[in-house]
């Protein structure tokens, strides 16, 4: 492991000798505190799942009944909800529920919408009706609208939104109808196990103490930037657009790194990520880590 | 890739800075790791990783006949194939010309002419019956999964290969009067001859990204860098060669001087590092198969 800033010895490494030294430190002081998923709660293809002794279960996602036995069908965590016994595979794509927060990647601008890579079965589509225009007008969308499409969002743009619609073919309507919604900047991107991100109340964090804003998707992509000042009031007490980001310090990228580091880290060690595990995660890593891929 | 303007802005903050997204300064490599010896079946092999991408190479020693320009010396032959799964999402035959860009950029660094002669292995060692016979080293790379930095990782994985490289003794009896040489190769594994590689360059691409200069670019950095240049620098800092990067951005001869001299600081540092590496598994090998 080496510290940014001067230039050392770059560090080779003859295989199998502690290549998870980020995640070493973070491990520690998490197990410490949470209840990590136990070693048990695990199974394989072909493991009979324990069904502790209920008379009558629930053959949930996952599974199968052999010879009155459950088995599993995935690898994966088993998931108990009162009879209901599902295995949830390790590493499946995101499915999208009503109301999630995302943050996805435009790959296209179609007519009247935009498609959304979400790192799920099928991508997005965010309609030209469902974001707020420039200004914050309520009006009809009107042709001249459609032509300037890009100049709201553009191919390769991240954006945060959230699921507005599910459609029978299981494709997924987007909306930005809120100020917190919209374009990202300023900021890096870290792709972890959708699985990871729990749902909650809120997943736009601000995290004053360390200087960062992290947004949890739920489709496992996070966006982790410097904390952006707060919204200026406009004349009617509405908060405004929010101005363009000035360019992070040196300072406010160590953070952002450090915050990036400590969810690949959470992701590596497959452990949920909430507010609370990053802030720890945050705080076991020593700064200026750089991980191993 | 794609990438919006954005996130190339931030990171070309981050170079700027001299911090990058992944906690690294500008002349920091991600972690290199280097495993010899993965392919039974190989005369010599080696894995590296840096970060995310993955090359794998094999050496093979072969008896053939020796070229007609150089009947004492023996040969090496290099190809570096992309496998399709290692995440570049060429199209069409994009995988096999990048192959052969990389076989190109490879062979430029290990010899120096068209026939081999005078690069940095001493070719004449692998010669057995002058004009006759002669050891060809096949090298064969593959790229198994590719964040950036591929070219430099194939030249250190190419070069604990050969430092891996065990190539048989070899007897050889005169059979008959027509001189055709009778050849007996030793088949005991601990007796072998093995290349000299003191003198084998490593390749230290150095990009431009913006006005600052940084090696070991990962994907999503290399998709905003300028110009970029592959330096072959060896042990003792002095260059053995230098190529503009297909398509890079064109370069300003100022910063030429500049990017050669970080290579020629940083290569010495790796290859000091990954020799000692290479001499510790060949010692702890050594002692296994003794034992």
């Amino acid at each position: 492991m080496q510290l940014a800033g001067q230039p050392q010895a770059p560090n080779i490494i003859i295989r199998g000798s502690g290549s998870s030294l980020a995640a070493a430190s973070v491990q520690e002081r998490l197990e410490s505190q949470y209840e990590a998923f136990s070693e048990d709660s695990f199974v394989c293809v072909g493991d009979i799942v324990p069904t502790d002794m209920q008379e009558g279960f629930l053959r949930g996602h996952g599974t199968q009944v052999v010879d009155g036995q459950l088995m599993a069908t995935v690898c994966g965590r088993v998931e108990r909800i009162n009879k209901l016994v599902s295995v949830r595979p390790l590493r499946n794509r995101y499915s999208a529920e009503l109301g999630d927060v995302v943050v996805g990647r435009v790959t296209d601008v179609a007519g009247k919408r935009w498609i959304v890579d979400l790192n799920a079965r099928q991508e997005a589509t965010l309609q030209l009706s469902s974001v707020n225009l420039p200004g914050g007008v309520q009006r009809r969308r009107t042709a001249e609208d459609e032509l300037n499409m890009r100049s709201v969002f553009e191919e390769g743009d991240l954006i945060s939104a959230e699921v507005q619609a599910l459609h029978q073919d299981g494709s997924v309507s987007l909306h930005t109808r809120s100020l917190k919604y919209g374009k990202l900047a300023g900021g890096q991107l870290v792709t972890v196990p959708a699985n990871l991100i729990k749902r909650q109340k809120h997943h736009f964090n601000t995290l004053p103490d360390m200087g960062v804003d992290v947004i949890l998707g739920c489709n496992g992509m996070v966006w982790v930037a410097p904390n952006a000042p707060p919204p200026a009031l406009g004349a009617d007490g509405e908060p405004e657009q929010a101005p363009p980001r000035p360019p992070a310090t040196r300072e406010q990228r160590a953070a952002v790194c450090r915050m990036a580091g400590a969810l690949r880290a959470l992701a590596a060690l497959y452990f949920p990520i909430f507010q609370a595990t990053l802030v720890d995660a945050y705080q076991a890593r020593k700064p200026g880590l750089v991980d191993a891929a | 890739m794609l990438h919006s303007k954005a996130e190339r802005a931030y990171l070309q903050q981050g170079f700027d800075a001299g911090l990058r997204s992944d906690g690294r300064g500008c002349h920091d490599w991600r972690p290199v790791e280097v495993a010899l010896a993965q392919l039974p079946q190989a005369s010599g092999s080696a894995r590296c990783c840096v970060g995310g991408t993955e090359v794998l190479v094999s050496v093979k020693a072969e008896v053939r006949t020796p070229t007609e320009e150089a009947p004492g010396c023996g040969g090496i032959q290099l190809a570096v194939e992309v496998s399709p799964c290692a995440g570049l999402r060429l199209q069409g035959r994009g995988d096999e010309e990048l192959g052969a860009e990389l076989t190109r950029a490879l062979e430029r660094c290990l010899l120096s002419q068209a026939n081999g002669a005078g690069g940095c292995l001493d070719l004449s060692a692998l010669c057995i019956v002058a004009g006759k016979s002669c050891w060809v080293l096949c090298v064969d790379a593959l790229v198994l999964s590719a964040d950036g930095c591929v070219l430099d990782a194939l030249s250190i994985a190419a070069k604990a290969a050969l430092a891996d490289t065990r190539i048989p003794l070899v007897e050889v009896t005169q059979a008959d009067e027509d001189g055709d040489a009778e050849l007996e190769l030793d088949d005991d594994p601990t007796h072998a001859a093995r290349l000299d590689t003191a003198r084998v360059p490593v390749l230290v691409t150095v990009s431009q990204v913006g006005a600052a200069l940084a090696v070991d670019l990962n994907a999503e950095e290399g998709a905003c860098a300028g110009a970029a240049l592959e330096v072959a620098v060896d042990a003792r800092g002095r260059l053995c060669g230098a190529t503009m990067r297909a398509h890079s951005a064109p370069l300003h001869p100022s910063s030429l001087q500049e990017m050669l001299g970080l290579a020629q600081r940083l290569g010495p540092r790796l290859l000091r590092e990954l020799d000692r590496q290479i001499g510790q598994s060949a010692a702890a090998a050594s002692v296994a198969m003794q034992e």
